[in-house]
């Protein structure tokens, strides 16, 4: 008998829910068995598997293994990230602007052109699978993930109608938007965190089974987070600099209680790495962006000029201004990061932070450093292109692959902090996955046995 | 036991050979046994399960080796609503397939 049969119902069956892979690979390779005896094709069981698993409704409890209410919140948080992601990147696009080339077309123009073309394009289909994902949840879900989803959809509708020029849709799709996301927070804050007790993190852990920061840690990081976010977006620059101490105190008190709690430490080798090129990559774009901030840009803006002429054409207070927004970019992103590559240091050796909110933590600020490197170059910038031909604004390809960067860190950690994994620990939490030495129970077997032991998921009709 | 959300020939035909046997009965006889392909029947074994009309086990032959046969049967309440549902199709389409249990 050819083993082609065998083979497409074994790829049908792995292309099933892990729970009822094992159940239906056994059912069908009985059946292929026998296919011959009743007269049946082999080639018609493989086809029936194969119709099997590409019909069958994924959704239902029963096939996936996750109960309506949790299936809802996790489409609802899916849903709220893709749509904030589509949001960042189609702000980005927006106020990007365009590339000028002054030269030949390079590898990084091409990349960038590339990236214009399809960040918007990422943006739609984010948007699109978004709200698919909102009104999903909204079909089995609370009135308000329904009211979520509806506020959503005409925001997200209206917002792109609003950026071609329907000025009157600008209102619209702010409060839409807005209350959106409102609602989306209390949809997510006040019920899906208890009704998704399997809530999965990047080292497969429970959060039951972690370490909690307690209240206290987490107030205080809550407070100066908010604290150095609000004077940073109000008065970037110098008095930034008086939220730094408080940001360092912060970081260093929760490394103080990180480091009593290593006892339970026991990170894998791979999610130790991670974090440490994490810390790595941080302490680079920090001097990526210097680079850009004091060389790369300002010669791109003034072709022809060495960056001595460059600065001793500026005035001293432009200059100086200027010089000033520079350094303290440098010394603020140099310092977060440092704290990042201790926290590292010491997390590394400790089962707190979890993997996932440290990778979390470090696409957040690299979206951060990449956004105030933005304002920090803006007062030099603007000197430059009024003193220097050709007069024109702008920064060098590196730094636009920087701000590039920086939006795709932002989509990371939203996507990270808020759409729910469904991936190691819920099937852990189900006692489905294999095993690590590779336990999967194999369908045949060697002795006459009576039926094996039946596993059920809670509340599920379809048996094993 | 939840209601069918739809009643098609083919599902009629596998209630039919699920209520012809007294016993629990293989998927791969009911495949046979309705002519249908069995792209059809293990689709409607699955809806039907899902369902609470049917319920399945693996075999308890101990004489046999290998993979273990799939058995399906009608639930209690699954086979009063069967006979029903076919009952009530063959009253709709009068060329409704006789099959052999």
């Amino acid at each position: 008998m050819s083993r082609w049969p065998e083979r497409w119902v074994r790829l049908a069956a792995r292309l099933l829910p892990t729970h009822i892979r094992d159940r239906h690979r056994e059912e069908w390779l009985t059946d292929l068995d026998g296919a011959r005896e009743l007269g049946i094709p082999a080639s018609s069981i493989a086809v029936g598997a194969l119709l099997f698993t590409a019909t069958i409704d994924r959704s239902a409890p029963e096939i996936s293994g996750v109960p309506l209410s949790v299936a809802a919140r996790i489409h609802a948080r899916r849903g709220i990230a893709l749509i904030l992601s589509a949001g960042v990147l189609a702000f980005g696009a927006y106020f990007g602007g365009t590339r000028v080339s002054f030269g030949s077309p390079s590898t990084t123009e091409a990349v960038l052109s590339f990236l214009a073309s399809a960040i918007p394009a990422l943006a739609v289909v984010a948007a699109i699978a978004g709200l698919i994902e909102l009104w999903r949840a909204a079909f089995f879900a609370s009135l308000l993930t329904k009211v979520c989803a509806a506020l959503a959809t005409v925001g997200v509708v209206s917002a792109p109608l609003a950026a071609i020029g329907g000025w009157f849709m600008v209102p619209l799709a702010f409060v839409s938007l807005f209350a959106a996301s409102i609602v989306g927070v209390i949809v997510w804050a006040g019920s899906s965190r208890p009704a998704v007790p399997h809530h999965p993190t990047l080292d497969g852990a429970a959060p039951s089974a972690r370490p909690r920061f307690p209240l206290w840690a987490r107030l205080s990081a809550l407070v100066m987070g908010s604290v150095i976010v609000t004077v940073a977006v109000v008065m970037p620059g110098f008095v930034a600099l008086v939220a730094l101490p408080a940001a360092m105190v912060t970081v260093l008190m929760l490394a103080v209680y990180t480091i009593r709690s290593r006892a339970v430490g026991n990170r894998p080798l791979c999610e130790s790495l991670g974090i440490g090129v994490m810390a790595l990559v941080l302490l680079l774009l920090v001097g990526v962006g210097a680079i850009d901030l004091l060389v790369l840009s300002p010669q791109w803006m003034a072709p022809g000029y060495s960056i001595e002429e460059i600065f001793a054409a500026l005035s001293p207070a432009d200059r100086t201004l200027g010089v000033v927004m520079i350094y303290i970019w440098i010394a603020f992103w140099s310092i977060a990061a440092f704290i990042y590559l201790v926290v590292a240091v010491v997390a590394v050796g400790s089962a707190a932070p979890s993997t996932h909110w440290m990778l979390v933590a470090g696409f957040a600020t690299i979206a951060a450093m990449v956004f105030f490197q933005f304002w920090a170059g803006f007062s030099i910038g603007n000197s430059i292109s009024d003193t220097l031909p050709p007069f024109t604004g702008g920064r060098h390809d590196i730094g636009a692959l920087y701000g590039n960067v920086g939006q795709f860190a932002l989509v990371a950690a939203i996507w990270g902090a808020i759409a729910p994994r469904r991936g190691g620990a819920l099937r852990r939490a189900q006692g489905t996955e294999p095993g690590p030495q590779g336990t999967e129970p194999g369908p045949h077997r060697t002795e006459p046995r009576a039926s094996g032991p039946e596993t059920r998921p809670a509340g599920a009709t379809y048996s094993q | 036991m939840q209601p069918l959300s739809r009643v098609t020939p083919a599902t009629v035909d596998v209630l039919t050979c699920l209520i012809g046997s007294a016993d629990a009965t293989w998927g791969l006889l009911i495949i046979r046994d309705s002519g249908r392909p069995a792209g059809t029947v293990y689709p409607v074994l699955e809806r039907l399960e899902r369902s609470g009309w049917v319920e399945s086990e693996w075999d308890d032959d101990d004489t046999r080796t290998g993979p273990r046969r799939r058995m399906y049967r009608l639930t209690s309440d699954g086979a009063e609503a069967a006979r029903s549902t076919v009952r009530d199709f063959a009253a709709r389409t009068p060329t409704i397939r006789t099959v052999e249990a």
